[in-house]
């Protein structure tokens, strides 16, 4: 996976952001052992301390877990990762509104935009209209 | 005490310039450091005078206390801008001189990098494209367990896959007691890496900060910050 | 640590010089058979006089490629970009001049041995070195009789001198090299011209000191025996002193005025 840093906001942070995101995602699935700091960071291409900082940052929000023996694991509270998955996906559509918004379109014109999408473009629709 | 290295007024004047004037700076341990400043603003000068190559006109430099000599070469790994190996020897002539030389040096770590690159180690350096002689150079450095290490434009002049394979091996190797100092212009490409930047302007320190502390206060990138500050 | 970098430093040099050593010991063995095989009538009588022609010019070329190695090296690996790595081992600077001194030395007397052995395998006879020996003897014997009773000092001073002769043309060689590159431009012109001024002014020096000494200590320079009484320990001191000089004023210059480019 590919890690995609910009360079304004604080990198841990975005580290943060990044990680959560596979999570969320599946990517990395509950209960799943991380590598190391030091080889993350390399794969990130990023200062090992950094990476520290980032790890202790998604420890206290309990999404990684640190035992003693066994590493770094990704947590198995599904409840957890399914609110920050609800949580992101909300601060997501918000952002989409605004930015509809500044396009000239209303918040009450926008469910019309995207099931116009959804039921005519084939990217997201299949010949018995299941939802791809 | 957890200082690395110390400057105190460190000046360092030619017959017809003055390279460094009036430099002061400490260094902590573990710490991933920028060394950033365009062409001709002293940096090289001032990584001569860590690793004992040029001597300051007036002011001390010290590293973990001592004046630069044989005792601080020992703890100091010094990749210089240059090429400077013996293009006669094969690889494993100089791993030897390496291990031969320096009481810090891993022959095996050494030898496990090399081993990544696929780069048979009975070839003599001349064989070798300028590329993979530079690779080498790093990997010799990064293979001893300094408490300084000094990088000058590592990545300068290399292709984007080159450039990772530098940064890669620059952090997966460096321990935490020891501080690697970078010197160099590119800055974009690295700024991920750093803990701190130093701004040496002229031959003076403008600016020596937490990377992370110019980000959330200036909201901008150390690359936007740097071209700003030496804006021509 | 001085034995890693003479280790280090017979690496380099040997790759150049020791083909070349073989190379002339190879020549004698061929001049010796091609002599003495004796089948060359005629104009095939050229043949063996080109083999000892060439022999003698190798002879020459071993001696003028151990001068320039030595030159080469010096400049080469301590003031070039091999100086980057030379100078930040963790050795003192003069361990560096030391190993290249000592290295340079080693391969000079080589040189002389392996001169001396090529030339016994191309021309030694039973016949030449009886004469030899008769001819060594006799020329003892003179010296004997010229320098009575300090034959040997004579001998010994003599060959301190040409020892610390030896060392005085390498430390010659370097000091210039260390003066040359205090110059940001024109290195080598530099390092020629410090050569070419110290040498003159050290033997003007040379001179000088003899003749105020010979003045003060009242003797006559022309008598034999100021020989081994004056000359001689007196040109081993000058020598001695002149090497001191050279060598501090090398080490001085890599302490304080290095300047890699």
């Amino acid at each position: 996976m590919q890690w995609d840093l910009n360079s304004d906001k604080p990198v841990y942070l975005q580290l943060v952001d990044q990680i959560t995101a596979w999570i969320i995602s599946g990517y990395y699935k509950p209960g799943d052992k991380l590598p190391s700091v030091r080889d993350m960071a390399a794969q990130a291409t990023v200062n090992p301390n950094t990476m520290q900082k980032a790890m202790a940052e998604l420890e206290r929000t309990g999404l990684v877990i640190t035992y003693r023996t066994s590493g770094r694991i990704i947590t198995s509270d599904e409840e957890l990762i399914r609110r920050l998955k609800a949580e992101s996906a909300r601060n997501q559509t918000v952002e989409y509104l605004e930015k509809m918004k500044q396009l000239g379109y209303s918040p009450q014109e926008v469910p019309g935009l995207i099931s116009d999408i959804i039921n005519n473009d084939t990217a997201y629709n299949n010949a018995d209209g299941r939802i791809v | 005490m957890s200082a690395i290295l110390e400057c105190r007024s460190l000046t360092k004047k030619y017959a017809s310039l003055t390279a460094l004037s009036d430099i002061n700076l400490t260094l902590e341990r573990g710490r991933i450091v920028g060394l950033l400043g365009p062409n001709g603003s002293g940096k090289t000068t001032l990584i001569k005078i860590i690793n004992g190559l040029l001597v300051p006109t007036s002011g001390t430099l010290t590293i973990r206390g001592m004046n630069p000599g044989p005792e601080t070469k020992g703890i100091v790994s010094y990749l210089p801008e240059k090429m400077c190996l013996p293009e006669w020897m094969k690889v494993s002539e100089i791993i030897s001189l390496y291990e031969d030389f320096y009481e810090d040096f891993d022959k095996d770590k050494a030898y496990e990098m090399l081993g990544k690159l696929q780069l048979d180690a009975t070839k003599r350096l001349k064989t070798l494209s300028k590329g993979t002689k530079e690779k080498i150079q790093l990997i010799l450095v990064m293979s001893r367990k300094a408490q300084l290490y000094c990088l000058d434009e590592p990545i300068g002049g290399v292709d984007p896959a080159a450039r990772d394979y530098i940064l890669n091996t620059i952090i997966t190797n460096y321990n935490e007691d020891a501080t690697v100092l970078i010197s160099t212009h590119l800055i974009s490409d690295i700024e991920n890496v750093l803990d701190e930047v130093i701004f040496i302007k002229e031959g003076s320190i403008t600016l020596h900060s937490d990377v992370d502390d110019i980000r959330s206060t200036q909201g901008k990138s150390i690359d936007t910050l740097f071209r700003e500050v030496f804006k021509c | 640590m001085l034995g890693k970098l003479i280790k280090h430093e017979l690496k380099a040099t040997c790759r150049y010089l020791l083909p070349l050593c073989l190379i002339l010991l190879v020549l004698s063995l061929v001049t010796r058979i091609v002599v003495s095989l004796e089948v060359f009538e005629g104009t095939l009588g050229i043949i063996p006089n080109m083999a000892k022609v060439t022999y003698i010019i190798s002879i020459v070329v071993l001696a003028v490629a151990i001068l320039l190695i030595m030159i080469f090296r010096f400049y080469k690996n301590l003031l070039t970009e091999e100086g980057y790595l030379m100078f930040t081992l963790p050795v003192r600077s003069d361990r560096l001049i030391n190993s290249k001194l000592i290295v340079a030395m080693m391969w000079t007397l080589a040189g002389i041995i392996a001169v001396i052995v090529s030339l016994m395998i191309a021309f030694a006879t039973p016949e030449s070195m009886k004469e030899f020996f008769n001819d060594f003897d006799s020329f003892m014997a003179e010296l004997g009789i010229i320098f009575s009773g300090k034959r040997t000092l004579l001998i010994i001073e003599f060959f301190i001198n040409v020892f610390l002769g030896l060392i005085n043309n390498i430390l010659l060689i370097y000091v210039s090299i260390a003066v040359g590159q205090l110059f940001t431009r024109h290195k080598i012109a530099g390092s020629l011209i410090a050569y070419l001024c110290i040498n003159v002014a050290s033997e003007l020096l040379i001179i000088l000191i003899i003749v105020i000494a010979a003045n003060i200590m009242d003797v006559s320079i022309i008598e034999v025996n100021t020989i081994p009484d004056m000359l001689l320990p007196l040109s081993i001191v000058i020598t001695l002193i002149f090497n001191y000089v050279f060598y501090y004023a090398t080490y001085y210059i890599f302490r304080k005025k290095l300047n890699l480019d």
